[in-house]
């Protein structure tokens, strides 16, 4: 099935939403609340040196890799005659996508890793073992084996002890705390994939399967964990039906969805809304200052060049990793990426 | 450079990605980093084995000749002695990256920024 290619675009068919800080007061103001900026909540009893290592941040990496980018984004756009929102929350997604044919995110996606953040305190091991043991999916009964293994939960006089092989064993022994066996059981495969079931093997990608896994641990685990799958906008973490629910009913556009692995939220939304419309999406992460500079010469090519959008981005994407190329000498792809944009 | 400190300014230069999470990466790359270490530390363990053996067949069969037992015994001295201080190393990097590990394993993301950016100032 293929759906009919978007005609050519001009720029007040473009909506830009940006979900990220962009200026110092909003980045400081973000620091100790946002998913993907809490690596710099710095702890420790020193305001001072806390502030200082903070504005570091802010000077060095974050206005290089990600608000000068962005800030040279939303000049050109504004400058062609695209709306440009910033602080975008799902209100503003519904608005853009109920007027604008095109809309383009770029928002943080807080994947399905499971964090020592995730913990929501006080953290009881005690609880984590009493909700698998009330579960009796194949999820849960993994979890019970697994938290047995690594000593820190006695299995109920009840149960069987859970037959586990050498090198599953073996593993587990290495495997000490929470967060690990957690961790661990996102990447399991054929989980819940037994002969009953008619189904002789299941190939699935590891983002999904880690994504689908996140979901279920979320569920068994609803209060002691904050859930994962989550769309970052500036009114706070979306969860995938959320996001799709503030998508206009009526939009049929292309939906950019520039922020990291958002295949996840892409089929979700394609399949909810039965391919209607086009999804622009990425399987892997996205760093700021690709995305912004890709996202320049896409518009540019849409509004000047006249190109389809969903041409021009793919045709920008392509000038890029060529420009890069051509850089040439350093290894590091932040380096060429670095030395391409200053040239 | 150091393969740690390497290893470590890899995952810090992906920080600011719009997803993922510092942990997460430190810990697969960390992982990845002593798995190779482990089995490079493996294959030195063997050829060391296998160059001891031989030299102790060759001082044997020199055995009434002083100058080629000597030039044996110098050339094994020097390869099995560089092999050994490599194998330290080796062992050291791997006992270092195990130690961030679990470290890693129960910190926040700021603890585990932190420490990436004083452990890469270290090394």
């Amino acid at each position: 099935m293929s759906l009919p290619r978007p005609a050519k675009a001009d720029a007040s068919d473009i909506a830009l939403l940006l979900a990220i800080p962009l200026d110092e007061r909003e980045f400081f103001a973000h620091v100790g609340k946002s998913d993907w900026l809490q690596q710099y909540a710095i702890e420790g009893s020193d305001a001072t040196a806390r502030q200082e290592r903070l504005r570091a941040v802010w000077t060095d990496e974050y206005v290089p890799l990600v608000a000068e980018p962005f800030r040279e984004l939303i000049d050109r756009a504004l400058g062609l005659g695209t709306d440009v929102r910033t602080q975008a929350t799902l209100g503003s997604l519904r608005e853009a996508t109920t007027h604008k044919p095109i809309v383009i995110l770029f928002a943080h996606w807080k994947g399905p890793e499971i964090l020592y953040d995730d913990l929501v305190p006080p953290v009881e091991r005690e609880k984590f073992v009493a909700r698998v043991r009330e579960s009796d999916t194949p999820l849960a009964r993994w979890l019970a084996s697994s938290f047995r293994a690594s000593g820190f939960a006695q299995a109920s006089p009840d149960q069987a002890p859970a037959k586990r092989s050498f090198w599953s064993s073996w593993r587990s022994y290495r495997i000490q705390s929470l967060v690990e066996i957690l961790r661990a059981s996102l990447g399991v495969a054929s989980l819940e994939n037994s002969a009953t079931d008619g189904i002789e093997e299941v190939f699935e990608h590891e983002v999904t399967r880690a994504a689908r896994r996140r979901d279920a641990i979320d569920l068994l685990f609803r209060g002691l964990l904050r859930p994962g799958n989550r769309l970052e906008l500036f009114d706070g973490l979306h969860a995938k039906e959320e996001v799709e629910a503030a998508v206009a009913p009526l939009f049929q556009g292309v939906l950019d969805l520039t922020t990291c692995t958002s295949t996840i939220l892409a089929d979700f939304i394609a399949a909810r809304r039965q391919l209607r419309f086009r999804v622009v999406q990425f399987p892997t992460a996205q760093q700021p200052i690709w995305a912004a500079k890709s996202l320049k010469s896409t518009i540019e090519l849409t509004v000047q060049a006249g190109l389809p959008y969903l041409d021009a981005r793919i045709l920008a994407r392509r000038e890029l990793e060529q420009a890069l190329a051509e850089v040439g000498p350093p290894k590091r792809f932040i380096d060429r990426l670095k030395l391409w944009s200053e040239t | 450079m150091n393969g740690l400190k390497r290893i470590l300014e890899e995952v810090n230069q992906h920080r600011l990605s719009a997803g993922g999470a510092i942990s997460d990466k430190a810990m697969r790359a960390l992982r990845t980093y002593r798995t190779r270490l482990f089995a490079t530390f493996l294959v030195f363990f063997v050829l060391l084995v296998c160059v001891v053996g031989f030299g102790a067949f060759g001082l044997a069969w020199f055995f009434k000749q002083p100058a080629q037992q000597a030039a044996f015994a110098g050339a094994m001295g020097i390869s099995v002695g560089g092999a050994l201080e490599l194998m330290r190393r080796i062992w050291s990097q791997w006992s270092q990256a195990g130690l961030l590990l679990v470290l890693i394993e129960d910190a926040s993301e700021a603890q585990v920024a932190t420490l990436i950016d004083k452990v890469i100032q270290k090394l």
